[in-house]
């Protein structure tokens, strides 16, 4: 397992490389896990050939997997509650900058915490909740301003 | 006419059939960052294994002048090739033929593929680009769509048979992509809907772009009716490639199996540490289902739509098999109207090609509230459970952590004829949650408590400790075995090998009436 300390504008990132084969890797960005998958392997011999049998004209490209844990649906710049809960923190404030599938809001439901992310790349515009407010779904909770 | 001359006026006809429309019609598609009929068919199939039919067909109308405007091959290319070196029957509409609009002749060249690929137990691929109807030829152009949804049906569950959107494709022409079992779109260049922009904005007065109402990110992450988005053509036809390495060619064979070269008694200490110490913490289900599966590697399907359940194809030991997962990261996990139709569509895939299910499952039960329910989550969320009793693919199922109530039981549970179910140590089988069993099972002991707030607590750490674990399902054979986290793949690749002759059917009928 390797560490990387990284800085993306003004965050800094603690990136733990769990596995790498190549294409594939297995990584914890502050401590949540991700799977990513490089687009351009390292190794000469990507591990998924010996699946396609037969030599062929183009490499199959895998559908990228979704890598926040909570994707909107939207390329809006609104960020809404995806069920009833209730807010418990609230990670970003106005003016800050964002890219989409970071975690801006943690809230409370179904007895389990649930973080939001962003939609899109873009600079927090407007906070529409406080912590401890009771939401309903579909609720807007902020608005990002899309760069 | 010497013979010399003849070959050479076939020579001739068919360089000029191959350029469709024209050079002019062909830099315009270009220009738009579209590739040709022709060209896709090329990127698509195998090299040089491409087997042109009908090439010289023309339409057969004459109203509207149209009998001076025929163009060898009609709006479409069709044809027969390989994918990965095997035969696959494919049709391409061409848009630098009259937009691509379809004429009887084209439905007629469509059929006649389809038919083939039917017959021969191929997987048929279909690359829409088409400005729908060609209003010209009138009703016997809506014949034509007709013609075709017939045989979507006819050789749905037969043979795999895929849409791409490459273009416009709108009003009924949507229909047959969306009989098929997979569908591919091209982001920015594809739109697919029912009716447009501007006779929307005449009825209701909404004011939409092509894009945002029928583009490729609405489909795959709003509407659920695509499967995979890609940036460009070449990246769409290259994941149809990906996608058909795991199918059969028909619902007779079973899906290929590949060499494998990861180790199937591949263990893994960190699936111990996926599962949060609190049951509040969401987690990545991917993790899990990355750590367990060949070369780590899950080919997603729908991976933007209902993304609190997760499903693919990947291979076990260079099986093939289907993954359905919660996802408790989003959500929470809970099922709901979306997730249960996707989840339910994919099991049913898989039963109709001989694909093997594994579920993960952690789901602390179905989404509550009245969008839910007035939209009929009880009929959706039976779809799920339909599917899995249907299903008589090897059915083998992991619990990780939540399996509340009916939640449990749809997610292939052993009451659902699942053949192998596990669980993890951190599993919690029970028909509810300890906070709200607690509450109303101890009732008067909390309320008649000196310290009800106390008694409550101390009642749900009982409550948890004796029914939220896997033991209480283990004692009664509804879980065949609690598993060591690390032990997850070795688990399952050995569950699949016992389960590779399983033989089951549903008892005869005319057909199911799965709710709809």
């Amino acid at each position: 397992m390797k560490r990387f300390e990284i800085s993306v504008g003004d965050k800094a990132y603690k990136i733990d490389v769990e596995e790498f084969d190549g294409k594939r890797a297995l990584v914890k960005v502050d401590g949540k896990p991700y799977e990513i998958e490089v687009k351009n392997a390292v190794s000469p011999a990507p591990i998924s050939t010996p699946a396609q049998g037969v030599a062929q004209t183009t490499a199959p490209t895998a559908p990228e997997p979704p890598l926040a844990p909570v994707r909107s649906a939207t390329s809006s710049g609104e960020v809404a509650a995806p069920m009833p809960g209730l807010i418990l923190d609230i990670m970003v404030a106005i003016g800050d900058q964002v890219v989409a599938g970071a975690s801006v809001i943690k809230m409370e439901a179904m007895k389990m915490e649930n973080e939001i992310s962003s939609p899109i790349d873009g600079t927090i515009k407007t906070i529409a909740v406080k912590v401890g407010d009771n939401v309903s779904t579909d609720e807007t909770l902020m608005m990002i301003e899309g760069r | 006419m010497a013979i010399e001359d003849k070959i050479q006026a076939l020579i001739k006809k068919n360089t000029e059939a191959e350029l469709g429309g024209g050079q002019d019609r062909i830099d315009v598609q270009h220009k738009k960052g579209k590739w040709t009929a022709r060209e896709r068919i090329h990127q698509l199939l195998d090299q040089d294994t491409f087997e042109e039919i009908d090439k010289f067909v023309l339409h057969q109308s004459a109203d509207f002048g149209m009998e001076k405007k025929r163009f060898a091959g009609d709006g479409v290319v069709t044809g027969y090739g390989r994918i990965n070196g095997r035969p696959v029957y494919v049709f391409a509409q061409d848009f630098t033929i009259s937009g691509g609009s379809l004429s009887l002749a084209v439905s007629e060249k469509i059929c006649k593929v389809m038919d083939l690929a039917r017959k021969n137990g191929a997987p048929l691929i279909g690359l829409n680009d088409s400005g729908g109807a060609r209003i010209q030829e009138g009703v016997s152009s809506l014949a034509g769509y007709g013609n075709i949804f017939m045989r979507n049906v006819l050789g749905s569950g037969v043979i795999p048979q895929i849409s791409a959107i490459m273009g416009p494709c709108a009003g009924g022409a949507v229909y047959s992509p969306a009989l098929t079992d997979f569908i591919f779109m091209v982001e920015k260049t594809s739109y697919m809907f029912i009716t447009g922009p501007q006779v929307i904005k005449s009825v209701t007065h909404e004011d939409v772009t092509f894009e945002k109402l029928g583009g490729a990110l609405t489909h795959n992450a709003t509407s659920g009716v695509a499967h995979f988005s890609g940036r460009d053509d070449q990246e769409v036809l290259s994941m149809i490639r990906g996608l058909l390495s795991f199918l059969p060619q028909n619902y007779r064979e079973d899906p290929p199996y590949v060499e494998p070269a990861d180790d199937p008694g591949r263990t893994d200490m960190g699936l111990r540490d996926v599962v949060p110490e609190s049951p509040r913490q969401p987690y990545d289900m991917h993790r899990i289902i990355g750590s367990v599966v060949d070369d780590h590697y899950l080919f997603e399907v729908q991976a933007r739509y209902a993304p609190n359940m997760v499903i693919g194809f990947a291979r076990l030991n260079g099986h093939v098999v289907g993954v359905v997962a919660n996802q408790p990261s989003f959500l929470a996990g809970c099922l709901d109207i979306n997730a249960s139709i996707k989840g339910a569509r994919f099991v049913r895939f898989c039963d109709c090609f001989n694909i093997p299910l594994i579920t993960f499952c952690d789901v602390p039960g179905f989404l509550p509230g009245t969008a839910q329910e007035y939209g009929g989550i009880i009929k959706h969320g039976a779809k799920l459970i339909y599917a899995y009793c249907e299903a008589v693919v090897p059915k083998i199922t992991v619990v990780i952590r939540k399996a509340y109530g009916g939640a449990y039981i749809v997610m292939s549970s052993k009451h659902l004829w699942g053949d192998i179910n596990y669980a993890y140590p951190t599993a919690e089988i029970a028909v509810m949650g300890p906070d709200g069993a607690v509450n109303i099972v101890f009732k008067k002991e909390i309320s008649a408590a000196e310290d009800p707030e106390k008694k409550e607590a101390e009642m749900i750490e009982e409550y948890r400790s004796t029914f939220a674990s896997p033991y209480r399902a283990a004692e009664r054979g509804y879980i065949d075995e609690i598993i060591l986290p690390e032990q997850t793949r070795p688990k399952l690749i050995r569950a699949l090998e016992s389960l590779k002759n399983k033989q089951d059917r549903m008892p005869a009928k005319k057909h199911d009436n799965l709710p709809l």
